[in-house]
């Protein structure tokens, strides 16, 4: 097996002119061929060797993807250092947490941002270095830790690094994952890693003709292993945007052909369509509706294999006329395998995709896992899995649901602890095996809501079909010792605003959008819906409309915008309390010091 | 540091309305002034004398060491002035990227001819001149809409277009009016942050008429009060601030 340093070199030598990474830079595409990647990485390991990074050396890299912080991986793992990644959004809490837990020396922070953020938890925290990239903003700043990425490189030059990146060991640990769950830091070694992203290779058959863009911090490991390290083992092109507003115009003309995006952002892109829809005229407003109905119901005679002639004249038209046009504005074109992380999508979402040609594939990591040990196969038509174990891993369910699984490629965790039995990890989620050996995830075991009858069940089931609407952004079911379940609801600012544009309806703000009487009714007729496919006891019985979304800096939903129970059952106290005691309204003081009066609908 | 700009005893009147009596102040060079006051005292006419708009009755305007009574507003931005307008003057049809470039105007030196057919020195100019224009948007954080019309944006967004406009001709000098009316807070944030970054880092002089008093407070060096025609207060913000002309002015004063 290989180094992610070893993968540079063989991938310079096998197709040294093939693009390795594009980035988009004062408006235009520029291109890294793989050779010039090798150039870049080795001007760093003179760079970092300079700051005395060496064999064991924890080098933190916070920020988001830009290629300064991506070459810079591979020069610190040449030197035998340790990347530790931190999600460029996190608080000052976690980013304590991480820089503690892991030793880390070195902090190489993108912009002021995150140098901000740093200089506040300084004094907790025991660095000896920090990089930053972009100066901006800066000059006035006297720190004698701190220095420049452009004056380092500009003192370091070019030079042959092939010796030392054959000296680093396949079993060197090369990245420390953080997983917020958990609250704990894992090591990964180059082998694991690699040889976990050379799995999803060969079962997709990727290749150095395929590209990827890249617009998720790569903290999130999932992201990790399946654009960074995926880029590197088969070779294809990895794209970054230019800046996180552009991402929608960067990938329509990127038009990557693998797709790979946390199920938050496939909502995200539903959501856009609707918002889009709402604000179109009359007449594309209906041929749309039209449209999108005649196809969902071609689509199901497909599944079932009754598809006629004459539903493949009309697939075509459709598609050519509505859809195609579509999904070029989001950059879905080419695609042909768009893999999912960190929750499914729901039934109706996913049909969708499948309806217009972009093959989601679910999957199902961890940080612990090296991002993933199972995801469905292509050409798969159930939503509710996460395909079956890849070569290596196994999954079995115990008792009480948890899921237990083994793999060949493994983490560890930094301070030597494992919540192993017999080499079975507790994955931390509930689930079932279906008949096809597929694993099906409910949800965390943590979340897990019993209702005053003793019905248990994962919240995350019913809080994705409420959330499958384009007009809600999240929502967050309370049933813990109750009667039957109420939810918190969160709308989507874009959608709702030009449905309410539309529907001529008067606001000023998000807050007062929702508290509007025909949003709490549009809400609660989609709640309904989703209330005739639940079982009697799980039905939602109360909601209440939130007046603000939900908060990532404040904890209150994960880097990949799940729900995090914990601290919005902190924030949000009133809330919960009311609803608790079957109170009909809420005055809310918010973390915004502000107070506000949401009312508790009865369904 | 010595004065960049230099305001000698200027009136300025329209047939018998007195807009500007008697007004002498000095902007030193690097520095941040604000020029404040009430509806109608005179700020944007002050501001139209310094770029040669209009023709002061009386005084003199001394810009980088030359002293003269008026100037050409064309030969003040050759000279390094750029300025920004209260209502947005920015051309409606045209993308963001286009009107930022109109900025670059005095930088280009080929015939129209040249420009037209895209031959000789306007295929260099051209790229020259949009690396300029990209490295403005990356630095104002408007990469998303380089290419949506201004008519579609926002008003805060089309003040931070203005502002590119005037910052790609590189000036010395830069006259803001109003950069931050009709702004909420968020976008008055970063404005200020934009401002400050190019007058702290860029060094770029910054002559600004604002009403906000909070920003006025927190970020200039230097603020001027008019009122009514007349300079009532000059000095910096805390002791403008103390100065009781300029609290009778804002607040009000029973006659």
């Amino acid at each position: 097996m290989a180094t992610i340093p070893g993968l540079v070199l063989s991938n310079k030598q096998t197709i040294p002119n093939a693009v390795a990474l594009r980035y988009k830079q004062l408006g235009i595409w520029n291109s890294y061929s793989w050779e010039d990647y090798y150039n870049e990485v080795s001007v760093l390991v003179d760079a970092y060797k300079n700051l005395s990074v060496a064999k064991g050396t924890i080098v933190a890299v916070y920020g988001n993807n830009v290629p300064k912080l991506i070459f810079s991986i591979a020069a610190i793992q040449t030197l035998g250092g340790v990347v530790a990644l931190i999600h460029p959004e996190s608080t000052e809490s976690e980013l304590t947490t991480i820089l503690n837990n892991s030793k880390a020396k070195v902090l190489i922070a993108e912009d002021q941002q995150q140098v901000d953020t740093f200089l506040r938890v300084e004094s907790d925290c025991n660095l000896d270095t920090i990089v930053y990239l972009d100066g901006r903003g800066m000059s006035s700043y006297e720190n004698s830790k701190l220095n420049s990425y452009d004056e380092l490189v500009s003192k370091s030059k070019n030079q042959n690094i092939d010796d030392q990146i054959q000296s680093i060991s396949d079993n060197d640990t090369a990245f420390y994952l953080f997983d917020e769950h958990e609250n704990k830091i894992y090591k990964v070694s180059h082998d694991s890693i690699i040889r976990n992203s050379s799995k999803i290779c060969d079962l997709n058959k990727l290749s150095n003709k395929d590209s990827i863009v890249s617009y998720l911090p790569l903290s999130i490991s999932t992201n990790l292993l399946f654009t960074y390290i995926t880029s590197l083992v088969s070779g294809m092109s990895f794209n970054l945007p230019e800046s996180n507003q552009t991402i929608e115009k960067d990938l329509q003309e990127i038009g990557p052909t693998i797709l790979y995006a946390p199920s938050f952002v496939f909502k995200h892109i539903i959501s856009s369509i609707s918002y889009r829809i709402e604000s179109a005229s009359e007449s594309n407003y209906q041929r749309y509706m039209w449209h999108y109905t005649k196809l969902m119901q071609i689509y199901d005679r497909e599944v079932s294999g009754n598809k006629t002639l004459l539903d493949s004249i009309w697939k075509n038209w459709i598609m050519l006329t509505t859809f195609a046009p579509a999904k070029n504005v989001f950059g879905l074109t080419k695609i042909k395998h768009a893999f999912v992380s960190d929750g499914v999508l729901s039934k109706v979402n996913f049909n969708f995709f499948h309806a217009i040609g972009v093959e989601i594939q679910h999957s199902f990591g961890q940080a612990i896992s090296c991002g993933c040990i199972s995801v469905q196969p292509d050409h798969s038509v159930s939503s509710e899995n996460v395909g079956s174990p890849m070569s290596g891993a196994e999954v079995k369910i115990s008792n009480n649901s948890e899921v237990y699984f083994k793999t060949d490629c493994l983490g560890e965790d930094v301070d030597g602890i494992t919540n192993s039995e017999d080499g079975w990890i507790n994955s931390g989620y509930v689930g079932a095996i279906d008949e096809s050996g597929n694993l099906i995830i409910s949800g965390r075991t943590e979340d897990i809501v019993t209702l005053k009858s003793g019905k248990k069940f994962s919240p995350e089931s019913v809080e994705n079909l409420i959330s499958c609407s384009p007009f809600i952004k999240s929502t967050v079911i309370i049933g813990d010792n109750q009667d039957s379940n109420a939810a918190i609801v969160v709308i989507d600012p874009n959608s709702v605003n030009s449905w309410a544009d539309r529907k001529n309806i008067r606001y000023t703000g998000y807050a007062e959008l929702a508290g509007k009487d025909e949003v709490r009714n549009l809400i609660m007729d989609h709640i309904k819906c989703v209330n005739e496919t639940l079982d009697e006891d799980l039905k939602v019985k109360k909601f209440v409309i939130l007046h603000r979304t939900l908060i990532m800096t404040a904890g209150e939903v994960s880097k990949t915008m799940e729900v995090m129970r914990k601290n919005i059952s902190k924030n949000l106290n009133d809330v919960f309390s009311a609803i608790e005691n079957n109170e009909s309204s809420i005055k809310v003081n918010d973390i915004d010091q502000l107070s506000y009066d949401l009312k508790v609908n009865d369904i | 540091m010595s004065d960049i700009l230099k305001v000698e005893n200027v009136t300025l009147t329209f047939g018998g309305v007195k807009a500007i009596t008697d007004i002498s102040f000095n902007v030193k060079e690097g520095e941040i002034c604000a020029v404040i006051g009430p509806n109608g005292a005179g700020k944007s006419s002050m501001l139209n004398v310094i770029n040669g708009v209009y023709l002061p009755q009386i005084g003199t305007v001394t810009y980088d060491g030359v002293e003269r009574r008026s100037i050409n507003p064309r030969d003040a931005a050759i000279a390094g002035m750029a300025r920004t307008f209260q209502n947005i003057a920015l051309f409606q049809g045209m993308t963001v990227l286009e009107n930022i470039m109109t900025g670059r105007n005095l930088f280009m030196k080929s015939s129209w001819l040249e420009q037209g057919l895209n031959i000789g020195r306007a295929r260099a100019e051209e790229k020259e001149n949009r690396l300029a224009v990209e490295k403005v948007i990356k630095f104002l954080q408007i990469e998303s809409i380089r290419k949506t019309p201004v008519s579609k944006l926002p008003y805060g967004l089309q003040k931070r277009v203005e502002l590119g406009r005037a910052l790609v001709a590189e000036p010395k000098i830069l006259l803001l009016d109003e950069p931050m009316a009709g702004m909420n807070l968020e976008e008055k944030a970063d404005m200020s942050c934009f401002i400050l970054e190019i007058n702290k880092e860029q060094g770029i002089t910054t002559v600004m008429i604002e009403h906000d008093m909070g920003v006025v407070m927190d970020i200039s060096d230097h603020v001027v009060v008019l009122d009514y025609g007349k300079k009532i207060g000059d000095g910096s913000p805390s002791e403008v601030m103390a100065n009781q002309d300029v609290i009778d002015a804002y607040l009000g004063v029973s006659h």
